[in-house]
């Protein structure tokens, strides 16, 4: 086999809480207090073979930025050892280098010869890359009178196109819109199709599985499984599950300013005849949620995502666009969602839950509750499509007919 | 010990980084590099309103406008420049936290724009020889090595304090304060021999004044930088440079964690 492209050796790295790694001082020889330290990465290793795509996942927190800043030499690890074979570039976000006052033009070229692309390379590249962000006739418009869109597309654009043995790249693919997000998850498959190697970071479990030949799960700074992406996936959304299972109040792993919290969340499904714990595809799907401020809230705004394991969202309920919900009146209070027929194929689902007050987040859980949906009937179908198959139903009519069109 | 190879594989990228520091700078400015001209030209006008209407200021016997830019016009590219790399890494800790380059580079490029100003400075000076009748003799040749050496004293002590500011802001908040003491300890407004002799010894342990005081031989007197203030200078060039570097390298992998 050949040399390893990528060999991460027992990495550990320290962070003090209160001063980032250390203190100046540290850096010769003094001892720090230990109570306020913190280890991001414990004894994690790793080997990539050149050509192999490796999907990194875990848990907010885990240790997956950590580990992409060392593989970039951003930061030092406080103990073990990393070697990288080749030119490496890393991409831990979009539009690196890029300074609102230059043209597009301007920032390819900057952002590119930072990226370590030579400038040969990104006058060859050039009309390749500015076809690819669709943004040629602004092209030399300071990119600050760019759409966020544009932006966007234009940075990427320049990212996808960096021609390297060695990728490292950060969710990236979490921007822009829909459609352009199918097309950098295309472009990201042609470069591990390329036979280059990608270290790869998301928490997109579908574009894991579709790009990724392995895949490496970090939990609280600890490898937790490695192995093939598919059943390292499959591992870590069980333990999703697991962790969903939990009651909320137990939680840590919160975004946002916490000014109000999450308390308790119930999804029940609805039907004619009242409210049941499973949801059946025909039922109406309502969600309660519990939650406590430390101060008098605002206006709030909460947001709700229905998501399929492996493929993303499925429904986003979001009150602001349903027409807002009216402020709380007390401190403590509950606030509930209900939905028409749910529509959604029988299998597993993880709720995602944040609140806002006053367009800042206040909470954020993922995982927060689980539910399956049932298989029982839906509507005029006899069988239901599996979960690997369909994400949504529809009622639907097939008519036959005779002769040429 | 430093890695050259490496420094001069991302060449490209540190000279785009210096081309956008003086390109920003200069954007959506109307008078753009005219204010390279009307600084140094308006402190001067300054300086010799107070120190020859107000208080009488020697200044060797040369028009006292000429005197003053003569030094403002190193001393222009020192204060500014020492300010900028102080804050060269803290500034870039966007950068610094998203994508590895070698982080000396930072320190560097923030030197782009004052020596920008200190080119169309120095074109002004041009100007102001003829406007006074001040023939320029072989020994303005000088200001080549001595810009080179004030180059490095600037990266020396910016270096520095760069690191120290990564970890503790108070640095830059001194630097204000620090740069106009440093200014008055410089012999910038009034002739390196009005220093009172038993001072001296103190005095001329300030790394700028070899390189500020030849600036103003070379460019007005027509005299080769002074030997023993110039070897000055350079001592302490090598000295904090490499001690620079040595700290440096010690705490850049840290600066991402601390920014």
């Amino acid at each position: 086999m050949d040399k390893p492209a990528v060999v991460v050796e027992h990495l550990w790295k320290r962070y003090h809480k209160r001063f980032g790694t250390s203190t100046l001082w540290s850096l010769f020889g003094r001892r720090e207090r230990t109570d306020d330290e913190f280890w991001a990465l414990k004894d994690v290793s790793l080997e990539v073979q050149p050509g192999e795509c490796l999907g990194i996942i875990g848990p907010n927190g885990s240790g997956k930025s950590t580990l992409l800043k060392i593989l970039s030499r951003i930061t030092t690890p406080t103990r073990g050892r990393i070697e990288i074979a080749g030119r490496a570039a890393s991409i831990l976000e979009v539009g690196t280098g890029f300074h609102p006052d230059l043209t597009g033009r301007e920032n390819i070229y900057l952002s590119g010869s930072i990226l370590g692309m030579k400038r040969a390379e990104i006058k060859k590249r050039f009309d390749e890359i500015v076809a690819f962000s669709g943004v040629e006739e602004f092209i030399d418009v300071p990119v600050k009178r760019y759409s966020s869109g544009m932006y966007v597309r234009l940075a990427f654009a320049v990212a996808a196109n960096i021609q390297t043995d060695i990728l490292v790249v950060d969710e990236v693919l979490a921007v822009g819109d829909a459609e352009f997000q199918n097309k950098c998850l295309g472009k990201m498959e042609n470069v591990a199709r390329e036979g280059r190697t990608v270290l790869f970071v998301s928490h997109n479990m579908a574009a894991i599985r579709a790009l990724c030949t392995k895949a490496h799960w970090l939990d609280q700074g600890r490898t937790a499984q490695i192995g093939d992406a598919a059943s390292v996936v499959g591992g870590y959304i069980e333990s999703m599950v697991r962790q969903a299972a939990r009651p909320l109040s137990d939680r840590a792993d919160r975004d946002g300013d916490g000014s109000v919290r999450f308390t308790s969340i119930a999804v029940e499904g609805v039907t004619p005849d009242g409210a049941r714990a499973v949801v059946a595809a025909n039922d109406r799907i309502r969600i309660r949620l519990g939650y406590r401020a430390s101060k008098a809230p605002g206006p709030l705004r909460f947001r709700v995502s229905i998501n399929d394991y492996t493929r993303g969202g499925i429904y986003v309920f979001d009150s602001d666009a349903a027409g807002g919900v009216a402020a709380p009146s007390a401190l403590e209070g509950m606030v509930e969602c209900c939905t028409g027929p749910a529509r959604i194929s029988p299998g597993p689902c993880y709720v995602n839950i944040a609140v806002f007050s006053r367009s800042q987040l206040a909470d954020r859980v993922s995982y927060a509750h689980s539910f399956t949906v049932e298989s029982a009937g839906f509507d005029g179908l006899r069988s239901l499509p599996s979960r690997q198959n369909a994400l949504c139903l529809i009622e639907q009519r097939w008519r036959m007919e005779a002769g040429l069109q | 010990m430093i890695c050259a190879r490496e420094l001069w594989e991302y060449r490209e990228a540190a000279l785009y980084l210096a081309w956008r520091e003086i390109r920003v700078r200069f954007k959506q400015s109307l008078l753009g590099f005219g204010w390279s001209v009307i600084q140094p030209l308006s402190l001067m006008l300054l300086f010799t309103i107070v120190f020859t209407r107000f208080m009488k200021v020697p200044s060797e016997n040369y028009p006292y406008p000429i005197f003053i830019y003569s030094a403002l016009l190193p001393w222009g590219l020192f204060s500014n420049g020492l300010v900028r790399a102080t804050g060269s890494i803290v500034n870039n800790a966007g950068l610094i936290q998203k994508i590895y380059i070698p982080r000396e580079i930072f320190i560097v490029i923030s030197l782009a724009p004052p020596l920008a100003d200190f080119l169309v400075a120095a074109a002004v000076y041009a100007g102001l020889m003829a406007w006074f009748h001040v023939a320029p003799t072989w020994q303005a040749l000088w200001v080549f090595p001595l810009l080179i050496a004030e180059v490095l004293l600037i990266l020396g002590i910016g270096i520095w304090l760069a690191t120290f500011n990564a970890f503790y802001r108070d640095v830059s908040s001194t630097m204000g304060l620090l740069v106009q003491l440093w200014f008055f300890a410089t012999p910038v407004f009034y002739p390196l021999a009005k220093v009172p002799a038993r001072l001296m010894p103190f005095y001329r342990l300030n790394p700028a004044v070899g390189i500020i005081d030849g600036f103003r031989s070379a460019l007005l007197k027509g005299a080769p930088p002074d030997a023993t203030l110039t070897a000055i200078s350079l001592g302490w060039i090598v000295f904090l440079l490499f001690g620079g570097l040595l700290l440096f390298r010690r705490a850049e992998g840290y600066f991402a964690d601390v920014l």
